[in-house]
């Protein structure tokens, strides 16, 4: 699935990590910087000495230039008229982007979503609505396992503090924020000048709004990394009800191991309903009509929805470093971590069962993302094309005196900065993952004590922050004394790998102890193995106290802060030369390629089609079929194939070669989850819930030769609804047959 | 002849030459000394995995039981079949089959003998059975006046100090009993890969030299269960003379970013048929559509072991000497060569709806003709 909740994101110190993300300088072993020869014929820096480049070793000429291999994630800003009628011979004029627009939906949770009725029925994925179903689960109830399904209106549940937003209108804003920015001198500076108009510019159009409807909102969305800035006003629903979830069973088939993966068989469905501020129905004539024939194989199909960004339009110096640094050493601690934790999966009947079986699912799951982002890297294809792509750049860059004066060394700053971040890469490799939930809960919580320290030792920091980050810390669950042991020791090691042995740190961090006998007596002699008694230190005062931790994260924290600021650096440094890039990019291309994701409304075309895969063809559907043989196949090894009560003897007429889920060839991100999946008369087809495991890749380079969105065909929703779940009600409001009861 | 590798003798006639290898060595792996001593098994022992090879054999794998394995195989051509009735009744891939130089039935054709009259001959096959197998030290000591219908085979130790014969019994008359036609055989017009969703098998009879069935007291009884996940199962072949036993696992693997099932089934062979269209390498006739649905649709058609194929056509046993699958082909994996069976659960579930193979069926229900 692609929404980002579920993707194994850690839960991590987000004030202290926020370097982490990006430049994700953690990466590593020992790395020697070695300066490689300039292999590049044409080097294209007029000014300077020659450029430490990576050698490519595809011939440029040799490399098709993918139309969209920077992707096909359309504003509706700037949509594609041309392209479809190209493409697909449809004539999508304004009256059609804007029935796309307003039929969709965005969930405050993060998810896309749309209306499927006059009626205010939202249709989103089931793993979008999860946090929904438990909201509204009452005492003794349990939903999620059994599923909800509201019999009448007034049986329909509030979701508490969800809403949807729909967006109602685009304003180009550009001039008015660029305007600020045009006598302010420094790049930093400029870029915070621009941030700040925005800003002002959202709250002033905000208010405007908010007087003619007070259920409009006003957010300025920055795309081309600055380059155009545009109001968006969207309609808020603030009273949004669960109508109904399937039981978590078949929302999930196939459990964390399908994740990623088609051929898939979920039934990853959910229907909320948007009501007035009366508390009636909302009434929504911008909605999708369901279709009842679904699509077929070829057919063109329209994704809309919020994905939010890639990795497309860096340098290929910052796909090198990625590919060399960071996912390496991110893949090589996650199968550390993996082999340890593998014991435990499927592990439950207690708390730290449960929360050892979360990590195992958590670490084997953001592995196999990574892993798949890394395979598409080391494919010579991808980086051959960006390389090709970025000649190309190069190239149309220096046909003008304007361009190259501006932005002539602009890939040399980018590649001498990788080289920078090489350098320190190495100090940083043995921090991977360090100060998040993927380790052990007794470093983590001697890292949170030594910032709280730090935090209340400043006077001068917000006391809600403190607060804050004293809840977070409280907030860690425990895992078994001997687990957090074997963490502690794997950790010890990583960094003493990356250090070296004779680093001072490491030396007087162990003394004569071995690395196993420190963790052995970290763990004999830390208060710090649950929450009560890190609670009792940090009152007390956690650094002053004999607590063995004390001396371990006073070695190490001091460490791992001074890295992290060192890569928090690089990144600022690269965020700014990556929006010059966006900007040289703009400048030669214009509005033809459109603008990286940016978790707001975007319109994705593609066709239904299955692919290569596994030495064989992956169709362009599954049916229940599949369902049940993965019900009967798996039986014996896991739980996650297995099947609701309700399903394993389906009534007769429930037709089992009805179509489940369907591939197409869609763009899509993290949190395109829940967006719908149209037909050319924008009825809809299907629901999107992932991508397949192909598509990982497509964070660098848009590819449809086996990448596919996942979506749940329609006509298995209402197969379910009508054989399964019975659910007459919703049917009926579907295909919006009168009300016959 | 064709059989013949190293130094080989057929019925009498004794080739020698130099070796610069143990051929005994050369013919298989190596032998178990580390399982259990008091075994002679006079045998090779393979092992699909290094984890198979650390584990003990099962306490029923005696001698007597390497022998019944052995005995229950054949050779055919460059496949193996095994025997599943005391009536001379044996199965094999349909691959197997097809590939003979003299088959000469169109491949879309089904064919089912309904009875015994009804059986077919297949012309110019003769399979083998490894009926015993002699060490000595002197070459003088070979077989000689074989009677018909058996076959000698000596192998020379590298020094010529022992020796060791086998030998076969031949059988010249095979009929067809039972063959899908193709598009059920080669459903999907896969190969190497796995989960599929093939039903790959064809049933002959073997006949004595009075053209009566085979009466033989060495076959496997037929399981109509589906396998269970991490099953130990085992496989006799011939390796280009010497037989050997594979010790494999049923067993999954990472695939496509998620684990391969330990079976496929009925359900998803459907699943293909309808998610493909219905159309191309996954289109079935309207007979077999409905008789596939007369079935319990959970029913086991294809499943994997760790190791390559012993051979085609190899029949896998368990440890009860039932047999559960048929190895048809090889898929290579990121965990290594997987094995690719037609599960007999799905075999005669088959014989009794599509096939209407009802005879058939029964024998092997009853393990001898009715």
């Amino acid at each position: 699935m692609t929404h980002s909740q579920r993707n194994g994101l850690f839960m991590g110190l987000p004030l202290l990590l926020v370097a982490l993300a990006g430049c994700a300088p953690s990466a590593v072993e020992v790395v020697q910087v070695i300066e490689q020869p300039l292999v590049v014929e044409e080097a294209p820096s007029p000014a300077a000495e020659p450029v430490e480049e990576v050698a490519f070793e595809v011939d440029r000429f040799d490399v098709d230039l993918g139309r969209f291999d920077g992707g096909k994630m359309w504003t509706f800003d700037n949509p594609p008229v041309e392209w479809f009628a190209e493409e697909y011979g449809i004539d999508a004029d304004s009256a059609w982007f804007a029935k796309a627009r307003l039929g969709a939906l965005r969930l405050s949770s993060g998810c896309s979503a749309s209306f499927v009725s006059d009626q205010g029925l939202i249709l989103t994925n089931h793993h979008c609505a999860r946090e929904s179903v438990v909201d509204v689960s009452r005492d003794g109830e349990s939903l999620l396992e059994e599923g909800f399904l509201a019999g009448t209106g007034a049986d329909e549940r509030k979701v508490p503090e969800l809403y949807v937003e729909q967006l109602w209108a685009i304003t180009d804003v550009t001039s008015r924020v660029h305007s600020a920015s045009r006598i302010v001198r420094g790049d930093t500076e400029r870029v915070q000048a621009r941030r700040n108009k925005a800003s002002a510019i959202e709250e002033e159009l905000g208010e405007a709004a908010a007087v003619r409807d007070s259920t409009l909102r006003v957010e300025v969305v920055e795309l081309y990394s600055g380059e155009r800035y545009a109001a968006y006003t969207y309609r808020r629903y603030e009273d949004v009800r669960l109508v109904m979830a399937p039981e978590e069973q078949i929302g999930y088939f196939g459990g964390e191991s399908d994740n990623f993966t088609f051929p898939r068989y979920a039934l990853d469905v959910a229907f909320l309903r948007a009501y007035d501020r009366d508390g009636n129905p909302a009434v929504t004539p911008n909605h999708f009509a369901w279709s009842t024939e679904g699509a077929s194989v070829g057919d063109a199909v329209f994704l809309v929805g919020n994905p939010g960004s890639t990795s497309r339009l860096g340098s290929v110096s910052q796909l090198n470093f990625e590919r060399d640094y960071v996912l390496p050493q991110q893949v090589a601690a996650l199968e550390r971590r993996a082999e340890l934790l593998r014991p435990f999966a499927g592990s439950a009947g207690s708390d730290t069962a449960d929360a050892l079986n979360n990590m195992w699912f958590n670490t084997s799951n953001t592995l196999k993302s990574f892993s798949g982002k890394l395979a598409g890297l080391r494919n010579d294809t991808l980086i051959a094309r960006r390389s090709a792509a970025e000649y190309q750049v190069r190239d149309d860059l220096f046909k003008s005196d304007s361009l190259s004066g501006r932005y002539g060394s602009l890939f040399q700053q980018l590649d001498e900065l990788q080289l920078s971040k090489r350098a320190e890469a190495g100090r940083m490799a043995g921090f991977t993952f360090f100060g998040t939930t993927l380790g052990s809960r007794i470093l983590l919580r001697a890292l949170y004590g030594y910032y709280y320290a730090n935090l209340q030792r400043r006077g001068f920091v917000d006391q809600e922050i403190i607060a804050d980050v004293r809840k977070e810390a409280l907030a860690l669950d425990d895992l078994p004394a001997e687990v957090d042991e074997s963490l502690i020791r794997l950790r010890l090691q990583e960094i003493q790998e990356a250090l070296g042995a004779q680093d001072p740190t490491m030396r007087s961090l162990l003394g004569d102890l071995t690395i196993d006998s420190l963790a052995a007596d970290i763990v004999a002699n830390t208060s710090l193995t649950d929450s009560a008694g890190f609670a009792e230190l940090l009152d007390e005062g956690f650094l002053g106290s004999d607590d063995a931790t004390v001396r371990v994260i006073g070695a190490l924290a001091p460490l791992y802060f001074t890295i992290q600021q060192q890569m928090e650096s690089f990144q600022n440094r690269e965020d700014l030369l990556v929006a010059e890039l966006a900007a040289l990019r703009f400048a030669l291309y214009g509005t033809d390629v459109p603008p990286d994701a940016s978790s707001s409304l975007r319109i994705s075309d593609g066709r239904v089609d299955g692919y290569m895969y596994n030495g064989t063809r992956a169709p362009a559907f599954t049916t229940f079929y599949g369902l049940y043989d993965h019900f009967h196949a798996y039986r014996d090894i896991s739980r996650e194939w297995d099947l609701p009560e309700r399903w394993r003897n389906p009534a007769g007429a429930f037709e089992l070669s009805t179509p489940l889920s369907m591939v197409s060839t869609n763009d899509l991100a993290a949190g395109n989850s829940g967006s719908p999946l149209l037909n050319q008369n924008l009825e809809v087809v299907g629901l999107v819930y992932d991508g397949n495991i192909e598509s990982l890749s497509n964070e660098y380079v848009y590819s449809d030769r086996a990448a596919r969105a996942i979506s749940v065909d329609v006509r298995a929703i209402l197969e379910s609804l009508r054989h399964i779940y019975r659910a007459d009600r919703l049917v009926q409001e579907v295909l919006a047959e009168p009300d016959v009861l | 002849m064709r059989y013949c590798s190293i130094l080989c003798r057929v019925v009498g006639a004794v080739l020698l030459g130099s070796v610069t290898v143990d051929a005994f060595a050369q013919a298989g792996q190596s032998v178990p000394v580390s399982l259990d001593e008091n075994i002679d098994v006079k045998h090779v022992w393979r092992f699909a995995q290094e984890t198979e090879s650390r584990s003990p054999l099962p306490r029923a794998v005696d001698a007597t039981w390497v022998e019944n394995a052995r005995l229950g195989s054949l050779q055919l051509h460059e496949c193996a079949a095994a025997l599943v009735s005391a009536d001379g009744l044996a199965v094999t891939s349909a691959t197997c089959l097809r590939s003979l130089e003299t088959w000469i039935r169109p491949d879309d054709s089904v064919f089912v003998a309904g009875t015994l009259s009804d059986e077919c001959n297949l012309p110019g096959l003769t399979v083998r059975q490894l009926v015993e197998i002699r060490d000595f030290t002197r070459i003088e000591d070979a077989s000689e006046d074989l009677e018909a219908g058996v076959e000698a085979e000596v192998i020379a130790a590298a020094d010529s100090s022992t020796f060791r014969e086998y030998i076969w019994r031949t059988y010249s008359d095979v009929r067809l009993v039972v063959i899908p036609p193709a598009d059920v055989t080669d459903f999907g017009k896969e190969e190497g890969v796995y989960p599929r969703y093939a039903i790959d098998f064809a049933l002959f009879r073997v006949y004595d030299g009075q053209a009566q069935p085979l009466e033989t007291e060495s076959y496997f009884a037929w399981n109509d269960r589906s396998p269970f996940a991490r099953e130990r199962l085992f496989a006799t072949a011939f390796d280009a003379n010497a037989p050997f036993t594979v010790m494999t696992l049923l067993n999954t693997f990472s695939y496509n970013g998620t684990v391969s099932p330990p079976y496929t089934t009925l359900y998803g062979m459907l699943d293909q048929y309808y998610s493909h269209g219905a159309t191309g390498a996954w289109e079935l006739t309207e007979d077999w559509l409905s008789g596939i649905k007369e079935n319990d649709l959970a029913t086991a058609l294809n499943f994997s072991v760790v190791g390559d194929c012993a051979q085609t056509g190899a029949g896998l046993i368990n440890v009860d000497m039932e047999i559960l699958g048929i190895a048809f082909d090889n898929t290579d994996t990121a965990e290594g060569t997987y094995c690719v069976a037609m599960s007999t659960s799905g075999i005669l579930a088959l014989l009794r709806t599509v096939l209407k193979a009802e005879g058939v069926a029964d024998e092997l229900a009853e393990q001898a003709l009715p």
